[in-house]
């Protein structure tokens, strides 16, 4: 009962924030674009037709058509689900990995909390795009190495927060509560920790696939991702740079498919900070 | 203040063999045989193979060949790159101008406009001022950098040929890409500037301050950003090491030389000596750039040093 009117709460304080509805309802758009996309193209994303190539939008090819005829308006829409797979599965792993180090390094601290630390500074010593491209430099260019590689590359954000959070929280007389009255670590941590720490890693998973969507678009862009003819919306602008002097709607759109995708999550990013952090609410 | 710098020195050894262990071992999870990361594809009979393994301690124990390769690493030596077959240090020092160049152009032109946006946001919270800055701060964002500069090449060269598209040489051939480089870090800058300004706006001496009659202007430059700008510098330590692993794409899309070029270059080349050089010359160069900042930040705020 309790639960259900705080998430109410913030739903209503949601509705209020302007910026982070647009952005929430801009993000649903996009999902909801991504889901169905790939069934309701206007043509085939990767049937090249050489006679309509370069085509300037019309009401035949609304976002005009590519270097091989392909219409650009059916290959962004069937390429959005590949940019927010990007985008949650390596946020996912971060996540999962962040929380299965912080939470041991937070809880426990003393050599496990030493050693999860000392292996993070030496992963954030490295810029994390260059991380990333240290890893596909191993692994080889494909759409799954970059998922793994941005992914890996963001892990020490996500345990960093995790232990911070976990810590903060350790000490506190209700979890003194629970340790008295015998309940386990695994219980104390999953039933007491983990949903103490979620809104800090809602907003920042939230800002993360921003970034993941960011970081995977530019590794496409430089051909270490996602390959031709994949309709990937940071390859798709790779292959029209070469293109670009014969058409603007070649590198406009799709990067402008990225930035609004980016934009609506980093406005929700946003106004889910402002409204779980009282402390940024006024700022 | 000697011993802080002594202090942090000391803490930068470890991550420094971190580093450089990190970059050792990733190599060795290349697939395959390890010979193919020196030789890369060219075909070499079985006696070569077993001579080259010799001769580059390949049959040796790992922890022998790590030393080894530290040991090379302090002479300078990071190994001969497979595609130009010239050492890679000498390819470092051939791109690395174009990339300073183009990484404090960059920082500059982040500084100046993150601050000032920042400042102008902070000063007028909540006013159309506000909302215009945190507008194109959001955009700096969210924008990508590679479509930003595509955005510029098509308007300011293609479109107006006010601006040359490609190259390295000359002033006007750094504008678009230390713009484009410098936008995402101006507007990480101003978001912060903006935030943390507001946060000394409210303390008390502030208040005392402009009690006592003092300009408002004067109480923000000399008292306000004064202390709203320590926050700011730890994060520029930050956006540098962005700012030069950002060179990797700018570089590609104004076709300018570099080593985040090289960098490219070398991985779709499968050149592993040149990855693993470039990787751990930036990466240190990362590591030395924060503890800079480390430093600056101490000398700035004295709590830093006596805490």
């Amino acid at each position: 009962m309790r639960e259900n009117s705080s998430v109410r709460v913030i739903l209503q304080r949601l509705i209020r924030n302007r910026s982070a509805l647009a952005g929430c309802l801009m993000f649903l758009l996009i999902v909801i674009l991504a889901l169905i996309g790939t069934r309701f193209t206007p043509y085939d994303p990767v049937q090249i037709d050489i006679k309509n190539r370069l085509a300037a939008p019309s009401s035949v090819y609304w976002l005009g058509s590519d270097h091989f005829g392909r219409d650009i308006f059916s290959r962004l829409l069937a390429g959005a689900h590949l940019s927010l797979l990007i985008g949650l599965v390596s946020v996912s792993l971060s996540v999962t990995v962040g929380l299965l180090l912080g939470l041991p390094s937070g809880y426990f601290g003393g050599w496990v909390d030493m050693l999860v630390m000392r292996l993070m500074d030496l992963m954030l010593s490295f810029p994390s795009v260059l991380l990333a491209l240290g890893i596909v430099a191993i692994a080889g260019p494909s759409l799954l190495n970059v998922m793994l590689a941005v992914g890996i590359a963001s892990i020490p954000t996500y345990t960093r927060l995790v232990r911070a959070s976990a810590l903060s929280v350790n000490n506190l007389p209700y979890i003194e509560v629970a340790r008295a009255l015998g309940s386990s670590h695994l219980r104390i941590i999953v039933t007491h920790i983990v949903p103490n720490i979620l809104a800090p890693l809602i907003v920042l998973a939230t800002l993360g696939t921003a970034g993941a969507i960011l970081t995977g678009a530019a590794l496409s862009f430089l051909g270490l991702g996602a390959q031709p003819p994949t309709p990937e919306w940071g390859a798709m602008l790779s292959e029209a740079r070469n293109y670009m002097r014969l058409g603007w709607w070649l590198t406009v759109f799709p990067g402008l498919a990225i930035a609004l995708t980016v934009l609506a999550l980093n406005q929700l990013g946003d106004g889910l900070r402002d409204l779980l952090d009282p402390h940024m609410r006024n700022i | 203040m000697t011993s802080y710098i002594i202090k942090r020195l000391l803490a930068a050894i470890p991550i420094l063999i971190g580093i450089s262990a990190m970059v050792f071992f990733s190599l060795k999870l290349v697939p395959g045989d390890p010979l193919t990361a020196i030789v890369g594809d060219a075909i070499i009979s079985q006696e070569q193979a077993s001579q080259l393994r010799e001769q580059y301690g390949l049959n040796d124990p790992l922890p022998v060949q790590y030393v080894r390769f530290v040991g090379r690493v302090l002479q300078g030596d990071l190994g001969n790159s497979l595609q130009f077959k010239r050492p890679v240090t000498d390819e470092i020092r051939t791109q690395l101008p174009a990339t300073i160049i183009l990484t404090f152009a960059s920082m500059s032109i982040a500084l100046v406009v993150g601050i000032g946006l920042g400042v102008v946001a902070a000063l007028r919270p909540h006013s159309w001022l506000d909302t215009v800055s945190m507008s194109v701060a959001m955009a700096g964002v969210s924008f990508p950098s590679f479509w930003v500069g595509l955005m510029l090449l098509l308007i300011f060269s293609l479109g107006l040929g006010w601006l040359p598209a490609t190259g390295t040489e000359g002033f006007e051939r750094l504008i678009m890409p230390a713009s484009t480089l410098g936008f995402g870090a101006a507007a990480i800058i101003a978001r912060l500037t903006r935030s943390s300004l507001l946060e000394v706006l409210r303390q008390q001496f502030i208040t005392t301050a402009r009690a006592k009659g003092l300009p408002f202007a004067t109480v923000v430059a000399k008292h306000a950003l004064r202390n709203a700008i320590i926050p700011v510098i730890t994060i520029v330590g930050l956006q540098f090491g962005n700012l030069l692993a950002g060179a990797v794409v700018i570089e590609t899309v104004f076709s300018r030389q570099g080593i985040g070029r090289l960098l490219v270059t070398a991985i779709l080349g499968r050149d592993f000596p040149l990855v693993q050089g470039v990787v751990l010359f930036v990466a240190s160069v990362y590591v030395i750039v924060n503890l800079l900042v480390d430093i600056s930040y101490a000398v700035i705020d004295p709590r830093i040093r006596y805490a």
